[in-house]
């Protein structure tokens, strides 16, 4: 019985030794195989900002200014901190700071519907068909925070893997953000609210109405008065792992640590001007204090619909919102308060040693402006960028073609970069996991992408 | 070692066979397992199909790719192949095949006589061999020797267990010496074989005592168990005392804690065989036909997109039914297998309409009748039993004409195309070809087993329902009795419950062969075996410390299992005597009541708490054909739940529950009144006293008493099924 608690990172005692092997490949002939796949990684904690809606990248780190105006767009490129590495003008902030990333730009797929595709980018796992309305459902793969608390669990007393400020979907929940059949305990510890509300906290660590800590405290001992009882019952295993886990949730509720964590109130103004007053910028503020409390996967979404006015990154021009004045009002500025804080931040603390950085979206867009100025979805070339342990600082990886379309060199995939995240990490991407029927699928299918490692 | 010498003396006649003896030594060596060589890219540049299932692309992979140079016919140890094994270069995988090893001398030989393939003449491997195939090994014995025989084509057979790969499904065994195995525990496992695609297996128990003399029980269900008990060595739990006996078979039976009542005059009947009386009244309540039909919805993937509302109300209410009717599970599985026409008219076609595709229906047929997981002979032949990809599509090509008249959808998504919201026809039409979905053709009709396609002019589905219900059907039985079974018991006989397979066997075969047989005896009737196992002493037997974590299967004692979630929360209103809420569906309704995953009739509603409550205490969201999408795992976001959530503290609150009747009684009379109906047991003197110390400390009565249920529905006791 698992008695792995999310939260707290109990590891299976099993889950070491089988690691290396994978179920009933391990047992073939164990010791023998190579060394287990679990070794101190370059990286700690990820913080994985998801791009939903899929951003255009004419339009912002991968500039084709000498293109055809249907193709170049609106903006234009303006030097940065890398020579040869122009950024959208509208980002100058990034600009300035891009020599800390890593870009891939050469990311590449098929699916060309949100939920498929956003399955694909949050697991590294192709999606079993290119569908619109995806069912989440527990034979799709789990969420990389999800595998990344069963392999490499936080300290004890810190979540592993935390997600906020939203749940995205398009129509139906999108698939890959929960541990799926590695099991609940490893689903992320997932906050639904707005870190730049004032008064910002989790529910869970908020007692009921009409109960204070003392009445809390009556009523525990009306249950240990119960549990007194339980005699011999006691030692049964999964009895002891609900005992713990009562213990544990007690602990989290009368304990400062983590609650201070989410308390963004401690940061001052002026820190918590830079990230910006938005929910998106608050998040990310919200991400670097879980970083310093030790959480291995951090996942913020950028926003829990895929478009709109005030929604994420899918800028067809639908219901006559065009693109270019929502992405000079909103996404872009936002964009440049956040992440040139966020990855500054980072560094000032010293926390880039050990965390890396993921900015990436589902797909980008489509190298054409349409008819009503928009861009469409575009799966054939996307970039990400990485900043942080492990990767190289100010290096451009993959190139896209003269027009954005397709990748011209090292095309990579969703499964490489999920290879290089987990291999990065410390995990072997080709470690063997169980699905819900018992069958063993690698971590991820690709190839860790050599030419990103520092 | 004789047995090397016998393989030597085979190999050294001639030329080393690549299909029967490099082949296998490759696989054996672990070169093609899925975190090595067998890995979807590869490793190092070098791929080799995924644990040897295809010869013809592992040998070109040695003798072709890499310019050649992984072997060298004219100094076999300069081959790259051997020197990487043999750990002469560097080799992430380390020593495979060291120098001197007989694998070594195989591929060595192979290579100095230039690589021969003799696909077109070696003999097929007809089966494999094991013995013992079973064993009960005393203690001080740490080791079993496993003879291994391949019976071939030719009508030879030969000793593969220098060749064959050895699979242990414990870690606690090793087959580092194989065919020797060795345990570093005394525990019981299943050791699978595998040699030319054939495969075997081996159930060795290493007992911690020797085994004891047999004693006689009078139940045949006791008999069964402690003879194998006594086989093993191991010693049975004493049985559970009156409070604890009423408790689970209320759970298990009737799916909630009994009342206070019931309680009441049950610890204080004093007369004989008032369990057995127990158990009838139970069988013969609704209850019973409620926890039945949600378990069968559950694998019947009985939910609202897909169904929409009135059919996923249709098939539950005819599951509903059938079990109240006491329908026998034959006649059952008959309707829905071979179910069509209108969804709304004729429920078991509400099978079909869940099932979209071929596939998934094959799958889903396999699953939840035969307990069988085919699902990985889609892609390739099984790894680990014996189904090939042939057989799978061959029996997915038995739904290939089933169609939908799709009467209307009046859906809110247009763009879901797994949502229906309308009256569907599932229909046989006259054709409809399936075709193979990596090769070019058309596959023929075949029922799993058969060695001949299905007759064309044969309606397919009536010939599969004829077959899976058909007395000499192999799976059947004994998959609906394993499910029975483990409903009861926690755990299958085998285990999970719809994975039977070659390296999975039964715990204790005889005893699934006499379930199946009492079921079919019975007339496939639920309620008889139920009844059956619950008379047993097995079943009533108490946990024991001393248990490790793994259950072996051989129900020496009980082990404690969370409530479900549609259990917890029905238990927390009728302690509470807080009924649910359920938008749309009449008061008192409970959550094991609901036809499907959503609590309200209101589809465009976001969950509320309700639904909130089951999802994290693990109720399926039904999208898949297995039991196992139903979790059972303590989390800390259960604790969470019960601690600060909402749905206990309303319930908890609620002027008009329970509690407000209480305030009239002696406190001692409403302290037990509350022990009674959680824990279906009186207070102990120390829990009477710590309960009234803790109404006086409290501000009022009525938040007292609303502590002290607190402390009983948050303690173990009241959480676990014991």
């Amino acid at each position: 019985m698992a008695t792995h608690i999310p939260w707290f990172g109990v590891p299976d005692r099993r889950v070491a030794l089988r690691v290396g092997f994978g179920g009933l490949g391990a047992a073939l002939l164990p010791g023998l195989l190579p060394a287990a796949a679990v070794r101190p990684g370059k990286v700690k904690t990820v913080i994985f900002l998801h791009q939903w809606g899929g951003p255009s990248h004419h339009d912002t780190i991968d500039m084709k200014p000498d293109a055809p105006s249907a193709v170049r767009g609106e903006f234009r490129p303006m030097a940065s901190s890398l020579v040869g590495v122009p950024v959208c003008e509208r980002l100058p902030r990034l600009a300035k700071v891009i020599d800390r990333f890593c870009q891939i730009r050469s990311l590449n797929h098929t699916m060309k519907n949100h939920n498929s595709a956003g399955y694909y980018s949050l697991t590294g796992m192709a999606p079993p068909s290119d569908d619109q309305r995806l069912r989440d459902s527990r034979e799709l793969f789990p969420a990389y925070g999800s595998i990344v608390d069963r392999f490499c669990p936080a300290p004890v007393g810190v979540p592993g893997f935390v997600a906020f400020p939203h749940q995205i979907a398009d129509g139906s929940i999108t698939p890959g953000q929960h541990g799926s059949f590695l099991g609940k305990v490893h689903d992320p510890l997932f906050i639904g609210l707005d870190p730049a509300q004032p008064g910002f906290r989790l529910p869970e660590l908020s007692l009921p109405e009409g109960v204070d800590p003392a009445r809390l405290a009556r009523r525990e001992t009306a249950r240990a008065l119960v549990e007194a009882q339980l005699g011999q019952l006691d030692k049964a295993p999964l009895a002891r792992g609900l005992a713990e886990q009562h213990g544990k949730a007690l602990a989290l509720l009368g304990s400062a640590k983590v609650r201070d964590a989410f308390d963004l109130s401690r940061e001052s103004e002026s820190v918590r001007d830079r990230y910006g007053r938005t929910t998106y910028g608050q998040s990310c503020l919200l991400a670097r204090r879980l970083a310093e409390a030790g959480c291995r996967w951090i996942q913020v979404y950028f926003n829990r619909s895929i478009g709109g006015a005030k929604g994420g990154w899918d800028t067809h021009g639908f219901r006559g919102e065009p693109m270019y004045p929502i992405l000079k009002d909103y996404l872009l500025p936002i964009t440049d308060q956040t992440l040139p804080t966020l990855v500054e931040d980072l560094e000032e603390r010293g926390l880039l040693e050990t965390t890396l950085l993921v900015w990436v979206g589902e797909f980008g867009r489509s190298p054409r402006i349409n008819n009503i100025a928009g861009r469409d979805h575009w799966p054939q070339c996307y970039p990400a960028l990485l900043a942080g342990a492990g990767v190289k600082r100010g290096y451009v990886h993959g190139r896209s073609d003269k027009l954005g379309a397709y990748p011209a060199s090292d095309p990579c995939r969703p499964e490489d970069l999920s290879a290089t995240l987990f291999h990065l990490l410390g995990i072997d991407p080709t470690t063997e996991i169980r699905d819900s029927l018992n069958r063993p699928l690698p971590l991820s299918p690709g190839r860790v992408i050599i030419g990103v490692l520092a | 070692m004789p047995l090397l010498n016998l393989v030597l003396l085979l190999c050294c006649a001639d030329v080393p066979s690549y299909r029967l003896e490099v082949q296998p030594m490759l696989v054996r060596a672990g070169c093609s397992s899925g975190p090595c060589h067998g890995n979807l890219n590869g490793k190092g540049g070098f791929k080799l199909s995924l644990r040897g299932e295809d010869a013809a692309f592992d040998l070109k992979a040695l003798v072709r790719e890499a310019t050649g140079r992984r072997v060298s016919r004219f100094d076999p140890d300069e081959s790259l192949i051997l020197k990487k094994a043999g750990g002469a270069v560097p080799h992430e995988g380390g020593v495979r095949l060291a120098p001197g090893s007989l694998g070594r001398q195989i591929l060595s030989r192979w290579i100095a006589a230039g690589c021969p393939d003799d696909g077109d003449r070696a003999p097929v491997v007809r089966r494999l061999e094991v013995s013992p195939r079973e064993q009960f090994v005393p203690p001080g014995v740490d080791r079993v020797t496993l003879k291994v025989m391949a019976v071939l084509s030719d009508g030879t057979s030969r000793d593969v267990g220098a060749l064959a790969t050895f699979e242990p499904g414990t870690l606690a065994f090793s087959a580092h010496a194989a065919p020797v195995i060795e345990a570093s525990r005394r525990t019981a496992g299943v050791v699978l074989i595998s040699y030319a695609g054939a495969q075997a297996a081996s159930r060795l128990h290493f007992m911690e005592h020797g085994s004891k003399p047999d004693s006689v029980a009078a139940h045949p269900i006791d008999r069964l168990v402690q003879s194998r008990l006594a086989r093993a060595g191991e010693s049975v739990a004493p049985m559970v005392p009156d409070h604890l006996f009423l408790r689970r078979v209320w759970i298990d039976l009737a799916g909630l804690p009994p009342p206070s009542s019931v309680a009441r005059a049950f610890l204080d009947d004093q007369s004989a065989g008032k369990r057995t009386r127990q158990i009838d009244e139970l069988l013969d309540a609704s209850t019973f036909a409620d926890i039945w039909a949600l378990k069968w919805a559950d694998v019947l993937r009985v939910e609202e997109k897909t169904l929409d509302s009135k059919g996923v109300a249709a098939l539950h209410s005819w599951l509903r039914r059938a079990f109240l009717d006491r329908m026998p599970l034959d006649a059952m599985a008959r309707a829905l297998i071979s179910g069509r026409g209108s969804s709304y008219e004729h429920p078991p076609s509400n099978f079909y309409r869940a099932l979209r595709d071929e596939q998934a229906r094959a799958e889903g047929v396999g699953q939840v009748f035969l307990g069988l997981r085919l699902q990985c002979a889609r892609c390739h032949n099984h790894p680990f039993d014996r189904w090939k990809q042939d057989d799978y599509h061959g029996f997915a090509a038995l739904f290939s004409r089933l169609q939908y008249r799709i009467v209307s959808n009046e859906k809110r998504d247009n763009l879901d195309k797994h949502e229906f919201v309308g009256d569907q026809i599932v229909y046989m039409a006259r054709s409809g070809d399936y075709k193979h979905p990596t090769r070019s053709g058309i596959v023929s009709p075949r029922i799993l087993d058969a060695s001949e396609p299905l007759r064309s002019d044969t309606d397919p589905l009536v010939a599969l329902a004829d077959w899976v219900t058909a007395g000499d059907n192999p799976y059947f039985a004994k998959a609906q009795a394993n499910r029975i079974w483990r409903h009861m018991m926690g755990r299958g006989l085998v285990d999970p419950e719809d994975d039977f397979r070659l390296a999975n066997p039964a715990s204790n075969p005889e005893l699934l062969d006499f379930l199946a047989t009492e079921l079919v005896r019975s007339g496939y009737e639920t309620r008889a075996l139920v009844r059956l196992i619950a008379t047993s002493q097995a079943y009533q037997r108490s946990w024991m410390t001393g248990d490790d974590d793994e259950d072996d299967g051989l129900a020496s004692s009980s082990r404690p299992r969370p409530l479900t979630a549609e259990q917890v929360l029905d238990a927390l209103a009728q302690v509470t005597g807080s009924p649910l809420a359920l938008r749309g569906w009449p008061r008192g309704t409970r959550a094991q009541q609901l036809p499907g995953v959503r609590a309200t009739r209101d589809p465009g509603r976001q969950a509320g708490d309700v639904e909130r409550f089951l999802r994290v205490f693990g109720k399926p969201e039904r999208l898949l054909s297995c039991d196992c999408e139903r979790t059972s795992e303590p989390t800390l976001a259960q604790t969470f739940q019960l601690l600060t959530g909402n749905t206990l503290q309303a319930m908890l609150a609620r002027s008009d529950n329970r509690l407000e009747s209480l305030l009239e009684l002696p406190a001692e009379r409403a302290i037990e009144e509350l022990f009674l109906a959680t824990l279906s047991r009186r207070p102990k003197p120390a829990e009477i006293t710590g309960s009234i110390k803790l109404l006086n400390d409290s501000k009022t009565k009525r938040e007292g008493y609303e502590d002290i249920l607190w402390g009983l529905v948050n303690a173990r006791e009241f959480l676990l099924r014991w």
